[in-house]
C-alpha cells in the first residue's frame, strides 16, 4: 500500500498521483464506483484495523473511505492518502482500488465534519460506520450525521450501542440504521426460519412458549436481538432464557444455540463446529447445515450493499426497547 | 398462523417453499454439467429449502441411491463454479437425494417415483410439492408428460406440481403446437415453465433495470432517436462433438428462434405496469407478436469453412464428426427484423449468430441517429461516429456508451470515445449461473423469466417461413472462413441500407 502524508489542501492531488500510478505503483488504477464510507473512531488501533478490513472487503468496496480518528487533546488535522488494491475477478480485469484517507484531528474532532464534507465524492451514497460511542463525541457525530445515507454500528463491539440504537433510529434527520450484531445473525435467523417453512412447522410456531438462547462471553447483544426478532415477527412474547458460556474458540457474543419450545414440540439449532450447525425438528430428520457467521469484513460488506431501512431490525429493536428480553 | 412469519423481512434471497425437484434425464450431460452443480450451489448459498428432496430419474442403473449420490458428487467436482466441495453442505444435499431408474415408457417407473415422493414428504417435509424437470432429449417430452398425467403426478389438490421443459420447444410452429397439446393434457399452462437459460443471465435481466429504472434512456428508446439495433450472439467454438445434434438444429433453431428473439423482446418491450409475472411476460409477448415474419430476402445463412480459431487451424463444418459431407445446415445466420408497432416502425433490428467467429461475445448495440445539424467543420467532425449504447451480456458484462468529445488541442477536433461501465469493477462479485437463478425461480413458481406458449408460437411464426423456404426451395449457405465475422453476404445485408455491422 503506497501512502502519501498530506495537508488537506493538497490531498486530492496526492490521491490523483496514487490513482495514476505515479506514487510508486505499477500503473493506473480503476476506482470502484458505488459508495463513500466514513469511519469514525477514537482509538488509533481501531483506525489501523479498519484499513486492514478495507483491504479484505469481498464486495461493495468504497470508492473513497475516510477513516476519521478523533482525539481529545489539541492537535491540527492531519491527513494521509493511500490506495487499497483488490485483485480483479479475472486476469485481464482492470486493477481495482479504493482511495483511503486517514484523518486525525484533536479538540474532540470538531474540525472533522467539515474535512469529511469536503472530501466526499459527489453523489455517491455515504455509509457511516461508528466505531466509537456516539454519546461521547456529540459534536463530531452531530456534524457528520447529516452527510450519511446509512449508519452502521456494532453493538457487540460497543457495550452501550444496543441501548443507543433506538435513539439513533429516531434521531433526525432519520437515516437507516443497522447493527453488525444483527448482520451476524443473518445465517442464524435463516436457519431458525427454515424450521417453520413447512405447514406443520408454521402451525407449531403459533404455539411458541419458550425461547432459550446460549451465547459466548459477556455481550448478549446478538442473543437479545435474536429473541426480539422471533417475538416481533410472531407477535408472541415467549418466556426467554438467555445463558452465557465461555468458549475460547468463538468470538464474544456469538450464538451457540437457539431452542424454541412450541407446546410439546422442540425445535433447535445448535452450533456443532465452525460454520456447521445441527438442526432438530419434529418434522425433519436431524441434519447438519452450513451456518456461516461471516468475519467482520464480510459483515461490513453486506451492510454496504443496502441503502434502505431494515424493517425487521427496527421492529426487533423496538421490541427490545419495550422491555422484552432485558 | 399458516405461512411462516419468520420469513417476513428476511434479507436473504427468496428461498423456495418445501418441495421436491425431479430431474428426468438425470444421467445426461445437461444434468451433470448444469443442473446438479446449480442445485449444489443453491444449497451452498442457503437457497434450497430445508424441506427439499432431489430425485434423479434415468435409464442408467447406478445401483440405487448411493450410486447416484456418487455420480452427483462427481458432477459437482467436475463442473461446480465453487470448489472444493463443502462437506457439510454436500452431506445434507446427498441425504436429500434419491434415484429412480427405469425406462421412461415403463409404468413401474412412475409408480416407483410416486412412492419416493411420498416417502420424501414424510422424511423431508416436502408437503407433496414437486417440480419435474425434463432434461431428456426433446423426443421424450410428450411421453414423460403423458405418463406423469396418467399416473396422477401432474396435479394434486393439496400440493403444487410444475414441469420445466428445456428448449427446443418443437422444431417449427406445428410441432410446437402438437407438443403443447400433449403437455397441456397433463399440466395447465400456469404449471409449465419453458426454460431458456439466457433469460437467467444477470445482464439480460439488467436490460429491464437499465431501461425502466433510469429516467434518461426510455425517452430516447424509440424510432425517433434510434437508427437501428444490432444483437450479436457469437461463439468462437465449433460444434464440439455435437455434430449429429447440430445437423438437426442449425443456428436458426438453436439460437435465433429462442435466445436471440427472447433477448430482443427485452430490448423492445413497452414498460410494464408492474413487475409481476404476467405484466412482464405480456409486454414481451406483444413484441414477439409484432415481429414481421422473416422472408429469405431478410436472412443470410452461412456455414463455416476451414480456418483458424484461437490461433490453430480448425476444420470446416462439413469435416466435423457427425456432420454430412454435403450438409446444408447453417452455422451462421444474420437477419433483418422489423417490429410493426409505433415505437419501432422502420427501425430495423439486425441480429446475427454464428459458430467459429473470432470471439465469444453476446451484446446488444443500440445505435442512435446522428444529430440533425452539426455546427462543426467537416474536418473537425470527420472521425465522429453515431452514439452507440452497448449492453454487453457476456463476457465482460457491462454497459458502454460511445460519444463524441473534443480532442485536447487549440483547434476543434472531435473523436468518439467509450464511457465504460464494468460489472466486475463496480461490484466485484461473480454473478450466479443462469441455471441457479432459473431453478430457484421455477421451484418458487416465479415464471417471469420463462417462456409462455404464445411467445413460443410467435417466435416460430417469425422464423418458420425461412426454414420452410430453405427446406423446399434449396439453395446453400454462404461459406465463411472459420475465425472471420461471417460471410460477405451478411455485410451486404446492412450495406444495402447504408449501415454496417459493429465489430464487437
Amino acid at each position: 500500500m503506497n501512502t502519501i502524508a498530506s495537508r488537506l489542501s493538497t490531498l486530492e492531488a496526492a490521491l490523483d498521483q496514487l490513482r495514476r500510478g505515479t506514487g510508486g505503483a505499477d500503473g493506473p488504477r480503476t476506482l470502484t464506483q458505488i459508495l463513500d464510507l466514513v469511519v469514525l473512531c477514537d482509538q488509533e488501533r481501531e483506525a489501523t484495523a479498519m484499513r486492514k478490513v478495507l483491504a479484505k472487503l469481498p464486495a461493495n468496496r468504497p470508492s473513497r473511505a475516510l477513516i476519521a480518528l478523533a482525539q481529545r487533546e489539541p492537535r491540527e488535522t492531519e491527513a494521509e492518502a493511500s490506495l487499497v488494491e483488490y485483485a480483479g475477478g479475472s486476469s485481464d480485469a482492470p486493477k481495482l482500488a479504493s482511495e483511503v484517507v486517514q484523518l486525525v484531528s484533536g479538540d474532540g474532532g470538531v474540525a472533522l465534519p467539515a474535512a469529511i464534507a469536503g472530501l466526499l465524492l459527489p453523489d455517491l451514497p455515504v455509509y457511516l460506520l461508528l466505531r466509537l460511542d456516539p454519546s461521547r463525541w456529540p459534536v463530531l457525530v452531530d456534524g457528520v450525521w447529516p452527510l450519511a445515507s446509512r449508519i452502521v454500528v456494532d453493538s457487540t463491539h460497543e457495550a452501550s450501542a444496543l441501548m443507543t440504537v433506538p435513539e439513533l433510529i429516531a434521531r433526525p434527520p432519520r437515516v437507516p440504521v443497522t447493527d453488525l450484531s444483527w448482520t451476524k445473525l443473518t445465517g442464524w435467523r435463516d436457519t431458525v426460519a427454515r424450521l417453520f417453512d413447512d405447514p406443520r412447522g408454521a402451525r407449531s410456531l403459533g404455539k411458541l412458549t419458550r425461547l432459550s438462547i446460549t451465547h459466548v462471553g459477556r455481550s448478549s447483544a446478538q442473543a437479545r436481538l435474536m429473541a426480539a426478532w422471533v417475538s416481533s415477527r410472531t407477535g408472541i412474547r415467549p418466556r426467554v432464557e438467555i445463558a452465557s458460556i465461555a468458549r475460547r474458540d468463538m468470538r464474544s457474543g456469538s450464538l451457540v444455540s437457539v431452542e424454541l419450545g412450541c407446546g410439546k414440540e422442540e425445535f433447535s439449532v445448535h452450533r456443532v463446529d465452525e460454520g456447521v450447525a445441527e438442526v432438530r425438528s419434529p418434522n425433519l430428520p436431524v441434519h447438519r447445515v452450513r451456518l456461516h457467521v461471516p468475519a467482520f469484513a464480510e459483515l461490513l460488506s453486506e451492510e454496504l450493499e443496502l441503502t434502505d431501512h431494515d424493517a425487521a431490525f427496527e421492529d426487533a429493536v423496538a421490541t427490545l426497547a419495550s422491555g422484552f428480553a432485558s | 398462523m399458516s405461512a411462516n412469519p419468520l420469513r417476513e423481512g428476511m434479507r436473504m434471497s427468496l428461498v423456495p417453499g418445501p418441495g421436491a425437484l425431479v430431474i428426468f434425464g438425470a444421467s445426461g450431460d445437461l444434468s451433470h454439467r448444469k443442473l446438479i452443480p446449480a442445485l449444489y450451489n443453491l444449497a451452498l448459498r442457503n437457497l434450497l429449502p430445508s424441506s427439499f428432496q432431489l430425485v434423479g430419474v434415468a435409464r442408467t442403473d447406478y445401483g440405487g441411491d448411493d450410486g447416484y449420490r456418487a455420480e452427483v458428487r462427481k458432477a459437482i467436482e467436475q463442473y461446480s463454479r465453487t470448489l472444493p466441495i463443502n462437506e457439510t453442505v454436500f452431506e445434507t444435499f446427498a441425504q436429500q437425494t434419491r434415484y429412480v431408474s427405469g425406462s421412461f415408457d415403463d409404468e413401474k417407473l412412475y409408480e416407483q417415483l410416486k412412492k419416493v415422493l411420498a416417502e420424501g414428504d414424510k422424511s423431508h417435509g416436502t408437503a407433496g410439492n414437486a417440480t419435474f424437470y425434463l432434461a431428456t432429449p426433446p423426443t421424450l417430452f410428450p411421453l414423460i408428460a403423458t405418463k406423469l398425467g396418467e399416473h396422477g403426478l401432474s396435479r394434486s389438490r393439496a400440493a403444487v406440481r410444475r414441469v420445466v421443459i428445456e428448449k427446443p420447444f418443437g422444431r417449427d410452429a406445428a410441432s410446437a403446437a402438437a407438443l403443447d397439446t400433449v403437455v397441456r393434457g397433463a399440466f395447465k399452462e400456469r404449471q409449465v415453465f419453458r426454460i431458456d437459460h439466457y433469460l437467467g443471465k444477470e445482464t439480460v435481466q439488467n436490460i429491464l433495470v437499465l431501461r425502466f429504472a433510469n429516467g434518461i434512456f426510455e425517452p430516447v428508446w424509440n424510432r425517433n432517436f434510434i437508427d437501428h439495433v444490432q444483437i450479436t450472439v457469437a461463439e468462437s467454438i465449433g460444434v464440439e462433438g455435437r455434430g449429429r445434434f447440430y445437423e438437426e438444429a442449425g443456428a436458426m433453431r438453436d439460437i435465433i428462434q429462442n435466445h436471440l428473439l427472447q433477448v430482443l423482446s427485452f430490448v423492445a418491450m413497452e414498460p410494464p405496469g408492474s413487475f409481476d409475472v404476467e405484466s412482464v411476460r405480456n409486454e414481451r409477448a406483444k413484441v414477439l407478436a409484432a415481429l414481421r415474419p422473416l422472408t429469405p430476402n431478410d436472412v443470410v445463412r452461412g456455414q463455416y469453412d476451414a480456418g483458424f480459431g484461437g490461433g490453430v487451424a480448425v476444420p470446416a463444418y462439413r469435416d466435423e464428426d457427425g456432420v454430412a459431407t454435403d450438409s446444408m445446415t447453417e452455422t451462421y445466420v444474420a437477419a433483418r427484423l422489423s417490429i410493426d408497432n409505433w415505437r419501432w416502425a422502420e427501425t430495423p433490428f439486425y441480429i446475427r449468430t454464428g459458430k467459429r467467429l473470432p470471439k465469444r461475445v453476446t451484446e446488444v448495440a443500440i445505435q442512435f441517429k446522428r444529430v440533425p445539424h452539426l455546427p462543426f467543420s467537416y474536418a473537425a467532425a470527420e472521425q465522429l461516429e453515431p452514439n452507440v449504447l452497448v449492453l454487453r451480456i457476456q463476457p465482460n458484462e457491462g454497459i458502454a456508451l460511445r460519444f463524441g468529445t473534443k480532442v485536447p488541442s487549440s483547434r476543434t477536433q472531435i473523436r468518439t470515445v467509450n464511457m465504460d461501465f464494468d460489472y466486475d469493477t463496480a461490484f466485484a462479485q461473480a454473478p450466479a449461473e443462469a441455471y441457479e437463478t432459473l431453478l430457484a425461480d421455477a421451484m418458487r413458481g416465479d415464471a417471469t423469466n420463462f417462456i409462455r406458449i404464445d411467445m413460443v408460437e410467435d417466435a416460430w411464426r417469425v422464423v418458420d417461413p425461412v426454414l420452410s423456404a430453405w427446406t423446399h426451395e434449396g439453395g446453400a449457405p454462404h461459406p465463411y472462413a472459420a475465425g472471420t465475422w461471417g460471410p460477405d453476404a451478411a455485410d451486404d445485408l446492412l450495406a444495402r441500407e447504408g449501415r454496417r455491422w459493429r465489430r464487437p
